[in-house]
């Protein structure tokens, strides 16, 4: 069965080359991608819900990242939907990285940064429990 | 026809070229970032053909490939104009002094994501953005505290107001506080960014206008202001953010042309004279890393304008004609890894805006890939334009770099590239339509795509990214956005408590019906203004009118 990833942003940030860019790669790669524009951290979590992706990418380049982000995971745990693994792509400082890690974002991509790694992540989904993150 | 070069001059020098070229056989090849293929070599060859008068000429007069101003900086030096804004108006304000203070000789004031998209910062949409990325502005209460103690007749002042669907309301907000302070507006200098395209396809929300609607409402404010404010660009074509979004120099140049064709035409079958409104129309383009490239594309941008505006158009004035540009260096460019590399490319990219002919110029800070930059790296930034304008002595002649081989060949094969890609546009119906059919979102995500996979494979090469990556990252300081949540709300309470409720109410039903009768919207925006109505109430009003849109991406 093809792997389902849901992209989406958080808030109002207005850039969408990268998550373009990502879901364009991951499409070419054999994913299902459904990319969702702007929600907020709770129809993020709803869309997620519905969704049922093997993982779950925001592209954050508005610096609201740790807030935002934050309050997403809170609303994935609320729906018990924590065991899906998130990134998070764009401008993201190196300050930032622990919270967000700590926060529980499996893995932070910066820009220019190679996209195998993502790759691998949603495919080890399949074949492993998904807490194995 | 006049040529550069007589024939037997000609004769020899190709004889002799033919020569060099076999004993110097390249073993590459190299091409522009945009795919323009770059010869070895260039020689009077290259520009045999070219008639001086036609392609060149005087700059301050036709074509204005030489610039638009006859002794260029020496008479017209550049604006440093240097972005600036975060958090609420009082911050915003105390940086924009910081940056006069320092020499910054006009304004470039930047709004917050919500600002950005017609939100007041009560809105539940808001959470966690508030004052990132720019300034936060629900009312005039903000507005006026934006600009205190800054004298509005004195400094010209660019609102990156980018989406015609707020750009009506934080516009209009502009004009009332001048008018309310004394000051004329036929006094006032500056600029509206006001791209329906911004709204549309470059940058992404959850509730967008349609594009015709947005479209429409930034031609509003082109009509007004031919009429009341003579002295303001009503628009400012953003080149330089579809460069962003990806795309290469020769389609950043077509799109942004291509979209002034769209306004002309619409004020024309409005019934406005073309002289009446074009001399305000101004661009606003990126400097990449490509450096000849962009200088190229500055150049050609100017030859087609004036031809367009001449022999399409019909204009006489000359400052239709002309073409007027501020420039960003480019932000895309920037790396996280190693930010101080970013004072070395954006200083180039800078270099290239001033002898492609800019008016006026904002160069980057070096951490604007981590954060909005800090106090010092803004610093950099604006010493990085004195240095060049105060040091180098590029400034001193106009055009140094016309009459080069190299140099000319470009900006004549780039000229021909752009008017390709502006026929096709033409030929969908035009910048409109090109957005609404989602063409526009298309070739903006092939050519990001295309230059993430060369970035990718180490074609393109990003230092310190894909190659000579450092071991050790040093730390830079990140600039931390304020919490101006609380004294926001606090605001808005008191503005919406000390204002007529009815009259607000009004002017709001007002507005409404002149949505729906397809006038000239801007007076109506202008008296709900006055009467204290917000940001997020006169958009709340057009979103509702033709909101909605989902972008096609």
């Amino acid at each position: 069965m093809t792997q389902k990833v849901l992209l989406g942003k958080l808030g109002l940030d207005s850039h969408w080359r990268g998550a373009a860019v990502v879901a364009k790669y991951l499409r070419e790669k054999g994913f299902e991608v459904v990319y969702v524009g702007n929600q907020t951290p709770e129809q993020l979590a709803e869309t997620a819900l519905q969704e049922d992706p093997a993982l779950i990418g925001i592209s954050m380049l508005s610096g609201s990242h740790v807030i935002l982000v934050t309050r997403f995971l809170e609303a994935l745990k609320k729906r018990e939907l924590q065991d899906i693994p998130v990134v998070v792509g764009g401008i993201i400082p190196a300050q930032d990285h622990e919270e967000l890690k700590e926060a529980g974002v499996k893995k932070i991509f910066t820009p220019g940064q190679p996209l195998d790694e993502l790759e691998e992540m949603i495919a080890g989904q399949g074949s492993f429990p998904s807490s194995a993150g | 026809m006049l040529s550069n070069y007589d024939g037997d001059f000609l004769t020899h020098l190709l004889e002799q070229k033919r020569r060099w070229d076999m004993d110097n056989e390249s073993p590459t090849r190299a091409f522009t970032h945009s795919g323009v293929e770059i010869n070895p070599l260039y020689t009077p060859a290259d520009i045999a053909d070219q008639n001086y008068f036609e392609k060149l000429g005087f700059p301050g007069l036709p074509p204005y490939t030489r610039g638009i101003f006859p002794l260029m900086y020496r008479t017209r030096p550049w604006t440093i104009r240097q972005l600036a804004g975060y958090g609420s108006a009082e911050e915003t304000n105390e940086r924009y002094r910081f940056l006069i203070a320092n020499g910054a000789t006009g304004i470039n004031g930047v709004f917050d994501y919500p600002t950005l998209r017609g939100y007041d910062s009560d809105d539940p949409a808001c959470e966690g953005d508030l004052g990132q990325g720019g300034v936060a502005i629900d009312s005039m209460a903000d507005m006026e505290l934006l600009f205190q103690n800054i004298p509005l007749d004195e400094i010209s002042v660019s609102l990156v107001v980018c989406n015609p669907g707020m750009a009506v309301t934080v516009f209009a907000m502009f004009l009332t506080v001048a008018e309310e302070r004394g000051v004329p507006w036929e006094k006032l200098r500056g600029t509206n960014q006001n791209d329906f395209l911004m709204e549309t396809a470059i940058t992404t929300a959850p509730d967008v206008l349609h594009p015709d609607f947005s479209f429409k409402l930034s031609t509003d404010i082109v009509e007004f202001c031919a009429q009341h404010v003579p002295g303001w660009h009503p628009i400012s074509y953003t080149g330089y953010n579809y460069r962003e979004a990806g795309v290469s120099a020769v389609q950043e140049a077509a799109m942004a042309l291509s979209n002034a064709s769209a306004t002309v035409e619409e004020m024309l079958s409005r019934g406005c004279s073309v002289d009446d409104f074009a001399p305000r129309l101004s661009f606003f383009f990126s400097a990449d890393s490509d450096f000849f490239e962009e200088i190229a594309k500055y150049r050609a941008a100017r030859r087609i304008w004036y031809r367009l505006m001449k022999e399409k158009y019909g204009a006489e004035s000359e400052r239709s004609q002309s073409l007027r540009f501020h420039v960003q260096t480019s932000g895309a460019s920037l790396t996280p890894q190693r930010p101080l590399n970013n004072v070395t490319r954006s200083a180039y990219q800078a270099l290239a805006a001033v002898l492609g002919g800019a008016q006026s110029l904002h160069v980057n800070a070096y951490d604007e890939a981590l954060s909005i930059p800090t106090e010092e790296a803004a610093v950099t930034a604006l010493h990085t334009q004195q240095i060049l304008r105060y040091e180098t002595n590029v400034a001193a002649t106009t055009d140094p770099l016309g009459g080069s081989y190299f140099l000319e060949s470009l900006t004549d094969e780039l000229e021909k590239s752009i008017w390709e890609y502006m026929d096709k546009i033409a030929e969908m119906g035009g910048m409109v339509a090109a957005v609404q059919s989602g063409w526009i979102h298309n070739e903006i995500a092939s050519a990001a795509q295309e230059h993430f996979k060369a970035v990718q494979s180490g074609e393109r090469k990003v230092v310190g990214v894909n190659c000579f990556q450092s071991e050790r990252e040093p730390e830079i300081e990140i600039f931390r956005v304020p919490d101006i949540r609380e004294k926001q709300l606090q605001r808005l309470k008191e503005v919406k408590a000390g204002r007529r409720a009815e009259k607000v109410e009004q002017c709001l039903q007002q507005l409404q019906r002149a949505c729906a009768e397809n006038k000239n919207i801007f007076p109506e925006i202008l008296a709900a203004v006055k009467e204290r109505a917000t940001l997020g109430e006169i958009s709340g009003v057009l979103k509702k009118h033709k909101g909605g849109w989902v972008l096609p991406i």
